[in-house]
């Protein structure tokens, strides 16, 4: 489907570390993945599976000293952003790819107003003057959905609403028409009615300006929804990759099939039991050797001391497992 | 049918708030709960459902009378909880219990393991005895699936799942008959999830508990629910049987909240209408006139503007509160 195109980021080996006391963590390990123009890609996975880390280290927004991009390469362009200095990269971040973070009650600065925040990056990208800039973010707030533009540019954050504030940033995020936005768990503080506004607005602002999107989550159903292709990552890795309906009708890693058995279903009756995952999330500080994946699985045999290599299944469909053929 | 063990009269909780004016005696009256009547069957789980602000975690607390409600009562096995005095409140608090959304911030991070579920225990003069007591604790952390031996380690050794099953055994450990589980798996990951609801599941059929399961998801609750609630802004608006409540949910809220939840199926979804609530819920201090919900509702006009809905009887088993439904 998109052998055509070619990528507009793409990223090879990615290994990002942090240090911490107990030693280092491979928290992004050998992530490779591409993103087409105008593409909704998912990522997937729990806690610690390395989902933000990507995320931060497109942006290079990985927290220094502690954090650090060992090795690989992020190719937006076919150029590698890595080895671009700072001020380089700071014409990229915003501008050709922005991030919506989790958390719109800390993500934006609480003293300045909304005005001030939403005007920044148009200031400094595209060298509009601060009227152009204002009308500009009226237009913006409304695309947005935001009732009375203009009286929301004199609020500050603290005068919004979950919601709300989360619609600025998406506001921001597509101020400078970016060539990708990554949506790193837009929704997840929010209330669902309003989880299903944000995502709506989101996709259809992507949709008619054929922004790439990038969205992180850990909800398999707003995956399923939005997503084209999806990625799932377990303890800083990808052990599956493929399109949407490939990978939700037939699953080819064990961890996939495991997170999809669990979600409830809405018309499960209350007296069956959830399958659930044995065992906890894992602690990137004390892998097991092979395959992460090992201590919870119910596939293994000998092969899985071994780590696996994520290897093609079919044209677009790729899994980290020695196994998977057994899986029903 | 199976005898009511709870049940919940017109409460009312108002809070008042001075209105942070220094000029002005404003009293403004936040109405978290504004006439909820409700009741619990033995043995039952009753899911409740709403989003923040909608008053759920406020009648759990009124339930478990930690908060008194400025208007009507809570009764619990036929006693009216506010009208008893301390001693005896205590000995229907060995009865009820409450697991809490965080187990970072309900496990006291200084206490082991062991001393946390131990605690209720000793409160009540359960069992004297230090052995014996520690026995009790052991099975206690067998029964929710942990390794007896973690009983000396602290909190902070365990993954949030696990804390969650300590803080399930201490709510477990004096033999309670009804539990308020408020968002007890709101925190965890997708994969425990699962796990602690087959644990909730298992242990309610071992011991025949009742729960009052609080959440903001109706997913999550059509699993573990026998009954279900949706509350808005202070009321219910609907209260069925799980089945008819997903099968033919009558409330437009609830409508609107069942279509919110995405499906991990992306064939059933590109396929699937969805209904979509315009604004945000108002707020608690100046809900509006008639039926609260009228302001995002698709289908209110004049009339829900100025008549208050009441909670009315559609079938044997579903209750709706909605001008529109007849």
């Amino acid at each position: 489907m998109n052998e055509l195109k070619s990528p507009l980021l793409k990223i090879e080996n990615l290994q990002t570390q942090f240090k911490t006391s107990e030693g280092i963590i491979k928290a992004a390990n050998n992530v490779s993945f591409e993103i087409y123009p105008g593409e909704v890609i998912g990522i997937v996975g729990e806690s610690g599976c390395g989902k933000s880390v990507t995320a931060l280290s497109i942006m290079q927004l990985i927290p220094k000293p502690h954090g650090e991009i060992k090795d690989g390469q992020i190719l937006y362009k076919n150029k590698d952003i890595l080895n671009l200095n700072e001020k380089e990269m700071q014409k990229i971040r915003g501008n050709e790819i922005s991030i919506i973070f989790q958390e719109p009650m800390t993500s934006l600065n609480p003293v300045l107003t909304i005005e001030k925040q939403l005007t920044e990056q148009m200031l400094l990208h595209l060298g509009l003057k601060y009227k152009d800039a204002r009308l500009k973010a009226i237009e913006l707030l409304e695309l947005v959905g935001m009732p009375d533009p203009k009286s929301i540019l004199k609020k500050y954050p603290h005068n919004l609403s979950g919601g709300m504030r989360q619609r600025i940033m998406i506001a921001i995020a597509i101020s400078c028409n970016p060539k990708l936005i990554i949506a790193d768990e837009p929704t997840t503080s929010l209330d669902v009615t309003i989880q299903a506004q944000i995502l709506e607005t989101l996709k259809s602002i992507c949709e008619t300006s054929d922004t790439a999107l990038v969205l992180i989550t850990h909800n398999l159903g707003i995956i399923a929804r939005y997503a084209k292709r999806v990625i799932v990552m377990y303890a800083g890795k990808i052990v599956e990759e493929g399109n949407a309906v490939d990978l939700y009708n037939s699953p080819k890693h064990p961890y996939t099939l495991g997170l999809l058995r669990s979600v409830p279903k809405l018309n499960s009756s209350p007296d069956a039991n959830l399958e659930a995952i044995p065992g906890n999330p894992p602690d990137l500080n004390n892998l097991p050797n092979g395959c992460s994946f090992q201590p919870r699985c119910y596939l293994i045999n000998e092969k899985c001391n071994v780590e696996p290599t994520i290897t093609p299944v079919s044209d677009q469909h790729r899994t980290a497992c020695w196994n998977y053929t057994e899986l029903n | 049918m199976s005898k009511s063990l709870i049940q919940i009269n017109n409460v009312k909780m108002h809070y008042k708030s001075s209105g942070l004016s220094l000029f002005r005696k404003s009293q403004q009256t936040v109405k978290a709960l504004d006439g909820v009547t409700l009741s619990i069957n033995e043995k039952e789980t009753l899911g409740l459902v709403g989003e923040s602000g909608s008053g759920k975690t406020t009648l759990g607390r009124c339930v478990l009378n930690l908060i008194k409600p400025t208007e009507g009562y809570v009764s619990f096995n036929g006693l009216i909880l506010n009208e008893l005095n301390s001693k005896q409140m205590r000995s229907i608090r060995k009865q009820i219990q409450i697991v809490f959304q965080d187990p970072y911030a309900s496990l006291n991070p200084r206490m082991t393991c062991g001393d946390i579920i131990a605690e209720p225990i000793i409160i009540h003069g359960l069992i004297p005895n230090k052995t014996e007591r520690e026995h009790k604790i052991k099975s206690l952390l067998e029964t929710v699936g942990l390794n007896p031996n973690i009983i000396n380690r602290y909190p902070n050794e365990f993954s949030g799942g696990q804390r969650q099953r300590i803080a399930i055994a201490r709510a477990l450990a004096i033999n309670p008959k009804f539990i308020v589980l408020d968002e007890p798996i709101s925190s965890l990951d997708v994969s425990i999830q699962a796990q602690i609801i087959n644990l909730l599941k298992k242990l309610q059929r071992q011991f025949n508990l009742t729960y009052l399961f609080i959440a903001h998801d109706l997913s999550v609750v059509s699993n573990i629910s026998n009954r279900v609630a949706v509350m808005y802004l202070g009321h219910i608006v609907e209260i069925a049987d799980t089945a008819d409540l997903y099968k033919n949910p009558k409330h437009p809220y609830t409508k609107a909240l069942i279509s919110a939840i995405p499906i991990p199926d992306p064939t059933l979804e590109s396929q699937r209408k969805r209904l979509i609530l315009k604004g945000e819920v108002p707020s608690p201090i100046n809900p509006p006139s008639g039926c609260v919900f009228r302001t995002r509702c698709p289908i209110a006009d004049e009339k829900c503007s100025t008549t208050n809905p009441t909670l009315k009887k559609i079938s044997e088993t579903q209750h709706v509160s909605c001008l529109k439904i007849s």
